[in-house]
């Protein structure tokens, strides 16, 4: 672990029991953030982006089981983290934005209710021992809302989240979120239910306020545009695992892994060019996953070795990782001859 | 090329509060206001706007869900200005739509077979004895196994679903088709796909689209002409390479600013930071004289008393806007 990394990831890998079997899910996820970074994670829908920030939060339901090597968040290992712990990172360390803002608002609760509620646990925790705090939330809650640019914050206040507008609402939850000192911000697709020029300003906000206060931020995002936008590194992940890791600039620039290419290909362009044929195939089933590469049945470039071997990720430009056989053939072929067979 | 659809003056108000004791007025919200477009065959007419701007009211008026407060639509010069119920069975043929999310649009207790046979013996498209090929006929145009028709939409995946609803679109080979947002629940490798055999099938059998969506980056690669709403109106309707090369509305300048692109490349295209600000006003209360006015950074003191009036401002560019 680096000395400057703020949370790390290695090896993690995570599976829910079901009736039907274990869904492996999670498969070798190798994660990393520094601090004051802005980082992406990008991936289709189902591709474990959000049961990964779950895991760090350690939210998930009880089926969920972890049998990863290590989540280090500054130096605390959070799998065997016991619970006091954990929640004393919910409370001060890591903050967390969900994708939908009507339904992590909770509808019978004023702005106000919730708001204060989310400050009084992060400041006094949920010790009722403790007697009334010397603390005015009111104040802090007004000024958590001036800071995510709402206009009116104390009329807002006494509001009910049906009294909102979409945007409005995920105002409010990035209010939530950095009420309080925090050092990293986990945004879980927030701008995913809004529109294009509210979008624009959520994530203007999200960015002036994570950068004005050194905050890490973890963007959660299937677009590969708005991270192109708003972040320092990208990661790309797919089917449980991450496939390829680099620079923005980098990345947007020399994209290897196929899956990669192939998101590229598929996003409309505004030039007009026309949209190249898509992925073929869908995402695994995680009942039983591939033997090897989990992108190989939909991947264009597959070899033999991509049926039974998992790629390891690699790093094989500087500062540029990919998980993809067809990179490690350049470097090793001699210690991998099943390689040599193939194409 | 000769106009498949044209709507004159369509508008749909909706009745949210009845005029009361205390209440003279009865409380309209003003859905879809007063707007004009043609469809011509063949091609594909854009219709983008933020949620709540009226595109999916236009879409429903069309294929006959609402009935409009006012205004006509007509369909290859027929009225059609009415609900579904009353329309013949012929113009209802010519007529499709395609829903947003399949996984509600598609019955969840039928098998595809059955989803795709009830349009076949409405419209009495092939004799019963031809059933089963036409289906199988069917999934092969939109490339699904023949297979498929036996399983329930729960079975199949979310991009294949979205293929039985355009199958069963084209079930009745239909003049035109009204997709509805048909890719917003779709991941973009998948979107890729769907789009691309949207536009195969429109060469195919002549199809006209109405293409309603949010995203104009998908719209730049899909549409021939783009008619952009706001609060319940057209404000702006070009040609695509004209509507993105040489947008004249203040609104479609912030929209097209605000798309996070994925190249330099099309950075250089793209429309200069003008920096959005504001949300849609709620259709209830409209702001007096042009809607957009709250939001709009070109702000004249004409626009707060009057509503612009739609003109021509080049050949087949149409905009709504003071400025013009």
């Amino acid at each position: 672990m680096a000395k400057n990394d703020l949370l790390s990831i290695e090896n993690l890998y995570l599976s829910y029991r079901i009736y039907k079997g274990t869904l492996k899910v999670l498969n070798n996820v190798n994660f990393e953030v520094r601090q004051g970074e802005k980082v992406g994670l990008v991936g289709e829908t189902g591709c474990g982006k959000t049961t990964t920030m779950k895991a760090i939060l350690r939210i998930l339901p009880e089926q969920a089981i972890i049998t990863g090597e290590k989540i280090s968040f500054k130096g605390v290992d959070l799998i065997n983290a016991y619970e006091e712990e954990l929640q004393y990172i919910r409370r001060k360390e890591i903050a967390m934005i969900f994708q939908d803002p009507t339904s992590s608002l909770n509808p019978v609760f004023t702005i106000e209710d919730q708001l204060c509620d989310v400050i009084k646990f992060a400041l006094i925790g949920n010790n009722r021992s403790l007697k009334k705090p010397n603390i005015n939330l009111k104040d802090i809650a007004v000024q958590a809302l001036h800071n995510a640019s709402m206009p009116d914050p104390v009329r807002i206040l006494s509001n009910y989240p049906f009294q909102l507008s979409g945007g409005m609402r995920q105002r409010v939850c990035i209010a939530m979120a950095l009420a309080t000192e925090r050092n990293l911000l986990i945004a879980d697709e927030p701008t995913t239910n809004l529109d294009v020029t509210i979008q624009d300003q959520v994530l203007r906000l999200i960015k002036r306020l994570v950068e004005g206060k050194n905050i890490s931020l973890i963007l959660i995002t299937h677009s590969l545009g708005i991270v192109r936008e708003y972040t320092d590194r990208v990661y790309i992940m797919y089917a449980g695992s991450m496939v390829e890791m680099a620079e923005t600039k980098e990345l947007f620039e020399n994209a290897l892994h196929p899956y990669t290419l192939g998101l590229f290909g598929s996003v409309p362009k505004l030039t007009g060019e026309g949209i190249s044929q898509g992925i073929p195939g869908s995402l695994p089933d995680y009942l039983n996953p591939p033997r090897g590469c989990r992108f190989a049945p939909r991947c264009s470039k597959a070899m033999e070795v991509c049926q039974y071997g998992v790629p390891p990720f690699q790093e094989i430009v500087p500062r540029h990782y990919v998980s993809c056989f067809l990179y490690v053939r350049r470097q090793s072929n001699e210690r991998n001859p099943c390689c040599q067979k193939t194409h | 090329m000769s106009e498949i659809l044209a709507v004159k003056k369509l508008t749909k108000y909706f009745l949210i509060k009845q005029p009361g004791l205390f209440r003279r007025k009865a409380v309209y919200l003003r859905a879809v206001d007063n707007i004009d477009f043609t469809v011509e065959e063949g091609e594909t007419l854009g219709l983008v706007g933020e949620s709540g701007s009226g595109k999916s009211t236009t879409a429903y008026m069309i294929v006959g869900m609402y009935s409009p407060t006012s205004g006509e639509i007509l369909f290859k010069g027929m009225d059609i200005n009415m609900l579904v119920t009353k329309r013949s069975l012929n113009v209802k043929k010519e007529i499709a739509i395609v829903f947003q999310d399949p996984s509600v649009s598609l019955n969840p207790q039928h098998t595809i077979r059955q989803i795709l046979a009830l349009p076949l013996a409405v419209h009495k498209i092939v004799p019963k004895s031809q059933l089963n090929d036409k289906i199988e006929e069917l999934l092969k145009t939109v490339e699904l196994p023949a297979i498929y028709a036996f399983k329930q939409p729960r079975a199949i995946g979310v991009g294949e679903k979205q293929l039985v609803a355009i199958a069963r679109a084209i079930a009745t080979n239909p003049n035109l088709i009204v997709l509805d947002e048909p890719t917003s629940a779709l991941d973009v490798s998948v979107q890729a796909k769907i789009i691309n055999k949207l536009l195969d099938l429109q060469k195919k059998l002549n199809l006209s689209y109405l293409f309603i969506t949010h995203d104009l980056s998908l719209i730049r690669n899909v549409a021939n002409r783009v008619a952009i709403m706001y609060l319940g109106k057209i404000r702006e309707i070009a040609s695509a390479k004209e509507f993105f090369e040489n947008p004249l509305h203040p609104y479609t300048q912030m929209l097209l600013s605000a798309i996070p692109v994925v190249s330099e490349k099309e950075n250089a295209v793209k429309q200069k930071k003008s920096l959005s600000k504001g949300e849609i006003p709620s259709p209830v209360n409209l702001p007096p004289g042009c809607g957009f006015n709250p939001r709009c950074r070109y702000k004249m003191d004409i626009c707060l008393r009057e509503d612009p009036i739609i003109r021509e401002v080049s050949p087949g560019h149409y905009v709504r806007c003071h400025l013009y």
